[in-house]
């Protein structure tokens, strides 16, 4: 700083309008007095002027006021707003992975090992393996009678074990030889 | 979220229209400055030739013609002096474009009480403004800003009441319209008696505080602060702005310290209208203070009683007296109150072993008593080995040429005493008829007589 700087008071005139505080109104006011002072020697001719002068800057000082209290007013609500803003958004994201209905079942489809068939179906399903299955073993206990030479080989008696129906015709002797065929074992 | 939407909206489309208010408004103050550096250029045109810029819509007829009153209501008048004494900031629009506004307006309803040859009206004014004034400055007690604005509405006030009294040492200045305007019914010399009694108050007041806030400052700033090292980096800074703070950030105070507050101190009287002359006598009280407050560190502490503080206070006092040069208070008799710590200074720094320089002593310390310069022979500090201690002989050989000393024998100065104030009557040259009443005032109850 040197000697023979412009006053603060002079400054308010360099300022932008927008940041014009109320402060600056009064600075404004004394310079502008002091000038009227200079050019005025008897104090008449620029009385009017002096006066128009006056109520310009108090107009100017409520315009200053209300717009910097405006500017405050809006940027309270604005920051209200945003927060507001903010706090939806962050309930709405978090409420998506809720079930809607209860006792339902997500499945993501690209999941291979998702489940695909009904229960009707796997009842089926295994239903004809077990009957396969007794039917292997029934096979397998007649392999191995045969191979032992228990039963002979030219009358291979099919036994059709048909847990299921019994056999039409020759009712008794298929049914002996089956009766003695399982007896046997 | 879309009513939120629509609201943010509609605050922005409010900010858009007070923006552009706001830019018409100050478009308007830079069309009224042009206004008025065009006025005072065209003033210095010769006279006769301004009624060709009259403008053509301007009637021969006069304007109404005011007679430079204010009417008010009786009962109106605890409204009129809280609004203009008691409630009224010292900074606002009014007051800082016309200071002393407050004391014409007073005295514009003083007169119309007058006027209407009412002395109760008047009486009851008069009491009125002479309470209010003492309420605010009561109230406003220690700040600095409040009574220096009212000291000078108080003394603009009475220099009102002096040159409209119709009394003939006032009227020397007085316009012819002056003249009229004076008061027609009644005396109020004692009420103006009061007045100044007042002023003195409050003049004694603005020092207390001024002193409060300087003190602090004088004795590091004068005497302990070592600025001579780099004379040109230290330069002290003038005018620095308005606030009252000191310069305390980075180091103690400095003798820019105190210059920077005597600114702001002497810029605020003047913003305040105050009359030079007044502004003048609170300067050199406060000069008193600082060469007095330093002077009696000197007869207390050895270690100031050096050449280099004799260097180091004369340097400061230079400071002191270009500071005054820039504010053009060379003649307010500032600089004399400092003459004892100059002498004083003066004793450190000269030479103190030969008869000849024994007899200069006697000669030039006419400030200093022999008590006084007997106690800074006796306390003077050598800087280095080579220096020698002053020698009891040297100090007895300059008492004898003081023995026809007849003053006072003591050892201090006293801090505490003021010089009298006055307040010199000055007439002033506004006319009482151009006034108006600004709004912001909130003064619609008085009507322009």
């Amino acid at each position: 700083m040197e000697f023979g700087e412009e006053s603060s008071p002079a400054l308010a005139f360099e300022k932008n309008a927008f940041e014009l505080t109320v402060e600056d109104v009064y600075d404004i006011s004394y310079v502008i007095g002091r000038d009227l002072l200079k050019i005025s020697s008897t104090g008449e001719e620029v009385s009017d002027l002096q006066f128009r002068i006056v109520r310009v800057l108090e107009m100017f000082e409520t315009l200053v006021n209300k717009y910097n209290l405006s500017v405050e007013e809006l940027k309270m609500e604005r920051d209200n707003l945003k927060a507001e803003l903010d706090r939806i958004i962050r309930e709405g994201s978090s409420s998506s992975g809720q079930t809607g209905v209860t006792n339902q079942l997500v499945v993501d489809l690209n999941d291979p090992n998702r489940p695909r068939f009904t229960m009707q179906e796997l009842k089926e399903v295994l239903q004809e393996r077990n009957q396969l299955k007794a039917q292997l073993m029934v096979a397998q206990e007649e392999l191995q009678l045969y191979k032992s030479g228990i039963l002979p080989q030219s009358e291979p008696t099919m036994v059709d074990v048909d847990l299921g129906t019994p056999p039409a015709t020759e009712d008794g002797s298929s049914t002996v030889n089956e009766k003695t065929t399982i007896g046997k074992l | 979220m879309e009513g939120l939407t629509l609201r943010v909206e509609h605050l922005q489309n409010e900010n858009g229209k007070l923006q552009n208010l706001f830019q018409e408004k100050s478009n308007i103050n830079e069309d009224i400055r042009q206004e008025v550096s065009r006025l005072s250029s065209e003033n210095s045109v010769c006279r006769c030739d301004l009624h060709l810029r009259v403008h053509p819509k301007q009637t021969p007829a006069l304007p109404k013609e005011y007679l430079g009153m204010l009417e008010y209501k009786r009962e109106d008048e605890a409204r009129l002096i809280q609004n203009i004494i008691t409630d009224l900031k010292p900074k606002g629009v009014a007051v800082n474009v016309i200071p002393t506004l407050p004391a014409f307006i007073l005295f514009m309803c003083v007169r119309h009480a007058d006027y209407l040859n009412d002395d109760n009206k008047l009486k009851s004014l008069m009491n009125g403004i002479i309470q209010g004034v003492k309420k605010v400055v009561l109230a406003h007690q220690k700040d600095f800003e409040s009574l220096s604005f009212w000291l000078s509405n108080t003394y603009q006030l009475l220099n009102c009441l002096k040159q409209y009294s119709g009394e003939e040492q006032f009227l020397k200045q007085s316009t012819p319209r002056q003249k009229k305007n004076c008061l027609q019914n009644f005396d109020l010399s004692e009420h103006r008696q009061i007045l100044s009694d007042l002023a003195i108050q409050i003049y004694h007041q603005l020092i207390s505080v001024m002193q409060k806030t300087l003190t602090p400052a004088i004795v590091p700033g004068m005497l302990e602060h070592e600025s001579l090292q780099g004379i040109s980096s230290m330069k002290p800074t003038g005018f620095r702005k308005r606030s009252s703070s000191l310069y305390k950030d980075s180091e103690t105070y400095s003798i820019s310290s105190i210059l920077q507050e005597l600114s702001v101190f002497y810029s605020a009287m003047s913003h305040h209208g105050m009359e030079q002359s007044l502004t003048k006598q609170a300067v050199k009280q406060l000069f008193f203070l600082i060469g007095a407050t330093t002077f009696n560190q000197i007869m207390l502490r050895k270690d100031m009683c050096s050449c280099r503080k004799g260097m180091q206070i004369r340097c400061n006092i230079s400071y002191l007296e270009e500071w005054l040069k820039e504010n053009e208070l060379q003649s307010c008799g500032a600089i004399d109150t400092l003459r004892p710590l100059a002498q004083a200074a003066w004793l450190l720094q000269v030479n103190k072993s030969t008869d000849e320089d024994a007899k200069e002593i006697a000669e030039k310390c006419t400030e200093l008593n022999p008590v006084q310069i007997v106690k800074i022979l006796n306390s003077y500090t050598p800087i280095d080995d080579f220096e020698k201690r002053v020698t009891s002989s040297f100090v007895r050989q300059v008492q004898s040429f003081l023995q026809e000393y007849e003053g006072a024998t003591q050892l201090m100065l006293d801090t505490d005493y003021r010089f009298q104030v006055t307040f010199p009557f000055y007439p002033s040259s506004t006319a009482l008829e151009s006034l108006q009443v600004p709004s912001s005032l909130r003064l619609e109850f008085l009507t322009r007589i």
